[in-house]
């Protein structure tokens, strides 16, 4: 369940982008992973639902799109 | 309910739809550009982990496999083969039974605990380089967690990474667990002396390993009878 890191990674930079962009709520995350990454994206989902609990990504929505290669990357932010 | 935006106000005109800040049933969202590998954070450690081991001409190899594929004894028998050139980092969930078998040769070792946690990282690698006396010129073995899947999304700063398929395993590991075997510069199939009570066909396994990763080099090895003990060892020395 590496996973758990990666959703971990991904409150990370949020956190990061709040501090230069002040914002306070996230309303979508738009993350590509590429389809030879070792990424479950439905595991992927599932973690970031509990990490982001509490935080100002809590109840965000993860849109993750396949993308060929081997990249995962956070994309875009949708926020408030 | 309001069937244009979905809110539960009625009554409002949607010609008047203040789509601000200042209306808190609406409030504007927008996009930020994030474009950030998830792994940014990881990478940038394993880089400076990969410029330190460099700058001290330390050869740094990621040991990944299933556990009990015979890593910590292989380890054993290597160190004291390059003796006093090789220190240890040791992960595992738990415990520092591992760290243990590898300071009684007398090589330095670090255990690094990862509780719940399911591979190594740049980070806590980081930390035991701070504390692990190494040798220039030497070698660093980085036994990562015994686990087929998660340590190959974390580049760790190692050169080299070294994939241990025992012959107990089956020899289709490769295809169903191709993301280790996809970044491995070598395979080594331990415990090969059980090749004449196990299924495991080596062949096929070179086979399937190759389909995933054509360049990855094989050593057939079995600790208990030294066979590709030497072949190891050389493959070391040319690295190092």
């Amino acid at each position: 369940m590496h996973e758990i890191s990666l959703a971990e990674n991904i409150i990370q930079l949020i956190e990061c982008a709040a501090r230069r962009d002040k914002f306070s709520v996230v309303r979508t995350v738009f993350i590509d992973i590429g389809t030879h990454s070792c990424v479950s994206p439905d595991a992927l989902a599932f973690c970031f639902e509990s990490v982001a609990k509490g935080g100002m990504a809590e109840n965000a929505r993860l849109e993750i799109s396949t993308t060929p290669g081997d990249e995962m990357r956070v994309r875009e932010l949708e926020v408030i | 309910m309001c069937t244009t935006c979905g809110c539960g106000d009625s009554h409002h005109e949607h010609d008047s739809h203040d789509l601000s800040l200042s209306d808190p049933l609406h409030p504007t969202t927008h996009r930020i550009l994030i474009e950030q590998d998830l792994l940014a954070r990881n990478n940038a450690y394993a880089e400076k982990n990969r410029a330190r081991l460099s700058a001290r001409g330390i050869l740094a190899l990621n040991l990944m496999s299933s556990p009990g594929s015979g890593k910590t004894t292989l380890l054993v028998k290597t160190i004291e083969q390059l003796d006093g050139l090789v220190a240890v980092i040791e992960g595992d969930q738990q415990t520092s039974l591992d760290a243990d078998r590898i300071r009684a040769t007398g090589a330095a070792a670090i255990q690094i605990n990862t509780g719940k946690g399911c591979h190594l990282d740049a980070h806590a690698v980081g930390h035991a380089l701070d504390d692990l006396p190494l040798v220039d010129g030497g070698v660093l073995m980085i036994e990562n967690v015994g686990n087929l899947v998660c340590p190959a999304a974390f580049d760790l700063g190692e050169a080299y990474r070294v994939v241990i398929l025992s012959v107990t395993e089956g020899d289709d590991k490769p295809l169903k667990y191709p993301d280790i075997f996809r970044t491995a510069a070598l395979v080594l199939f331990s415990k090969c002396d059980l090749l004449p009570y196990v299924d495991f066909n080596v062949d096929s396994a070179i086979e399937n390993a190759r389909h995933i990763n054509p360049d990855v080099e094989v050593i057939r090895l079995s600790v208990k009878t030294g066979e590709g003990m030497d072949e190891w060892l050389a493959w070391i020395k040319q690295r190092r």
